[in-house]
């Protein structure tokens, strides 16, 4: 079942230049059509400007699309007001970055906890909010009388583990993550994650994980979205995708991701030249300009994202191209 | 050829004694150097007494996480502490006349000298570290100019020599443009045909691709390869083992302020022997070796010690699967030198090394 339907979407922000510059349109997402089944971990993949936050932002309808429709439970949320839209707000939850600036500095834990608790009225009296606290800072792995502290007494993990029990406090079931495990160092980032897939499992949560970082990706996603400029290339379960990426892009993304193992520094494909800005995309394929397999056709039209076998999409006219993505063929090709 | 500032060495030379070193191919060699923060009684220790060498072709690495000292450590090489921390111990470099000088010793002024010159700096975030009004051909002439005392136009003809070597394409356009103007794996090209528009005999990286995109930072590295040359050295600040296992010849992990372990790339990252160091190659998840979906991925137990509350003894034995009661909790482990040349902080590393001990058995409650 989908427990989020995206059809279309698109997000256009208006860029002003110099005092009287002149305006400018970002096409931030373009044209994007994606479902994410209840129960599943959906990762958004993609470079610096490939939408992938905003897609985040417009799904917790933390922004209104320009056009196209976010379903969720079949519900579009646009229209959502009232009771309906704090119950949506309930539902889905937002775990941000950057737990040093997404938590506020004046409220204690606790008061930061309790706060959602008593505006969706999920804990009519004092000793139901303490016993709420106390087990959602256990459910992070955090000691409960920590929950006197004030934000700036915990570290980086710390934090996003706070940041994590408030978004568990008013029991959602839809969590999009933006980049949840990006600020913090290696052995920290692995207890997070491995927190995130634990809470998953136990509340039975929808997750929409926003990283680039693929290699966690890997270890937490069910499947994997491809994002490239504001539009979606490849869209495949977590290890087919990388096992065989499809599309020139993925394949690129995946080839450029440093291993720390120094035999392994191998002949990888170096994408040329730069990512374009999104406010002057290529046009047709918005990946061409870097493509080694770019020809003539693909300037002319948007490739449109096609089931390529399974449960595998990929927005690529370059048929042979696909095909070949899971043989030494394709090695040949490039060079 | 690049110039020596003869004015320079001359001052040089008078304020600090030429340095014996052990190993004569050294370029830069930290010898026991601390850094503390704050005067008094009690100042804060940051780092506690680093040594390493770099040799002319060799890239050294530092890696860490948070609070670790890494960048601390590639500061103070350059001179650029703030006032409140104090630094001991020495930090020679190998100038142009072959002699190793300490830049602890230095003035300001021959310290400013010296940079540019003799030290190139690359740091995380070129948007902050180029000046953004002033056009990037001229930010990098002015290095010509500085140092090498180049007339304008000759330095306008260098800087475009420096934007093609680093792979800016266009380059004779590219020297107008504004650092805004470019996008961040430009300003970072730039950044580097700064560091090395003097041929310095040693660039020093601090997270040079950290916040860059994963396909610019793939270019990023290949031409910090290339332009790595024989002749010069290079200390790269990263946390990041996988960049690191692309770029550098040589490791040293630090964690809490202390170099834990030392030695080859194939040393610390296929086969290290110290648990802080094993611990964070574990952590790293990869994409060439998948573990099954669901399960946990491996990650040391608790965090960073802050500076004011150091634990005794070992710094990492209340994280450590091996330490032992009576031994790591109150003991400080000393930097062993090895035969291989590594060198390793830890009382247990031979019989961790020897497969001998099981860690998960035996540790302390941290």
């Amino acid at each position: 079942m989908n427990l989020v339907e995206i059809r279309n979407l698109h997000k256009q922000f208006v860029q002003k230049s110099g005092l009287f510059g002149k305006r400018s349109r970002v096409n931030a997402v373009n044209d994007v059509t994606l479902d994410v089944v209840q129960g599943e971990v959906l990762a958004l993949v993609g470079e610096s400007g490939s939408g992938k936050s905003t897609i985040g932002r417009l799904v917790a309808r933390l922004d209104d699309p320009t056009s196209g429709r976010i379903l969720h439970r079949g519900v579009d949320v646009a229209a959502l007001r009232g009771r309906d839209l704090l119950q949506f707000r309930r539902r889905t939850q937002m775990i941000f970055q950057d737990p040093f600036s997404s938590l506020n500095p004046h409220m204690r834990v606790r008061h930061m906890l309790a706060e959602p608790l008593r505006i969706h009225r999920l804990a009519n009296s004092r000793e139901e909010i303490t016993s709420r606290i106390e087990y959602l800072m256990g459910a992070v792995g955090l000691a409960p009388a920590l929950a006197n502290r004030f934000p700036h007494e915990f570290s980086g993990g710390q934090r996003q583990r706070l940041s994590i029990a408030r978004a568990l406090a008013v029991e959602p079931e839809f969590i999009v993550a933006d980049e949840a495990v990006s600020a913090l160092d290696v052995s920290t980032q692995a207890q997070v994650v491995n927190l995130l897939s634990k809470l998953k499992r136990e509340f039975q949560l929808t997750v929409l994980f926003i990283s680039h970082n693929l290699a966690v990706v890997q270890n937490v996603a069910d499947r994997v979205a491809v994002l490239y400029l504001g539009r979606l290339l490849e869209l495949a379960p977590t290890e087919e995708l990388f096992a065989r990426p499809a599309h020139p892009y993925t394949r690129a993304l995946l080839s450029a991701i440093p291993v720390p193992d120094p035999n392994a520094r191998k002949q990888r494909l170096v994408l040329q030249g730069e990512i374009p800005s999104p406010m002057r995309p290529p046009s047709g394929c918005v990946f061409r300009t870097r493509c080694p397999f770019a020809v003539q056709a693909c300037a002319d039209t948007v490739p449109l994202l096609r089931n390529i076998g399974g449960n595998r999409s990929a927005a690529c006219i370059r048929d042979d191209v696909i095909a070949a993505s899971a043989t030494p063929e394709l090695d040949r090709m490039t060079s | 050829m690049p110039m020596p500032d003869s004015a320079a060495y001359a001052a040089m030379a008078a304020k600090s004694q030429p340095t014996a070193v052990a190993d004569a191919d050294a370029i830069l060699t930290f010898d026991n150097v601390s850094i503390r923060l704050g005067k008094g009684a009690h100042p804060l220790t940051l780092i506690e007494g680093i040594s390493l060498r770099i040799k002319a072709g060799e890239c050294a690495a530092l890696v860490g996480e948070s609070g670790s000292g890494k960048s601390l450590t590639s500061l103070a090489a350059m001179r650029l502490l703030p006032d409140n921390m104090q630094i001991t111990g020495r930090v020679l470099l190998r100038g142009r006349d072959g002699v190793p000088h300490d830049l602890l010793t230095l003035s300001k002024r021959e310290m400013t000298k010296i940079r540019g010159m003799e030290i190139g700096m690359i740091f995380q975030e070129p948007m902050t570290s180029l000046n953004p009004l002033l056009s990037v051909g001229d930010q990098i002439a002015e290095m010509f100019m500085v140092h090498r005392g180049e007339s304008r136009q000759q330095a306008m003809d260098h800087a475009e020599q420096m934007l093609q070597r680093v792979g800016i394409p266009e380059a004779r356009t590219r020297l107008s443009a504004m650092p805004h103007e470019m996008s961040g794996g430009m300003r970072q090209r730039v950044m580097i045909a700064i560091a090395i528009a003097c041929d310095p005999s040693i660039v020093i990286a601090d997270e040079p691709t950290t916040a860059l995109d994963v396909t610019i930072q793939a270019q990023i590295l290949d031409t910090l390869r290339a332009l790595q040359g024989q002749d010069r050295g290079m200390l790269f600040v990263s946390h990041d083992l996988g960049v690191i296992a692309e770029v550098a010849d040589t490791i040293h992990v630090m964690y809490a302020g202390q170099v834990v372990e030392s030695g080859t790339v194939d040393d610390i990252l296929l086969h290290s022997r110290h648990p802080y160091s094993r611990g964070l190659v574990e952590s790293v998840p990869r994409i060439d070796r998948p573990q099954p979906r669901g399960t946990d991925l491996y990650s040391i137990p608790g965090r960073v010690p802050e500076v004011a509350r150091m634990p005794k003894g070992c710094r990492f034995h209340p994280r450590c699967s091996f330490a032992l009661k009576g031994l790591c909790d109150s003991d400080v482990p000393v930097l062993e030198t090895l035969d291989d040349g590594g060198q390793i902080r830890c009382h247990r590393w031979r019989e961790i090394a020897s497969g001998h001990v099981d860690g998960r058995q035996e540790g302390v409650p941290a």
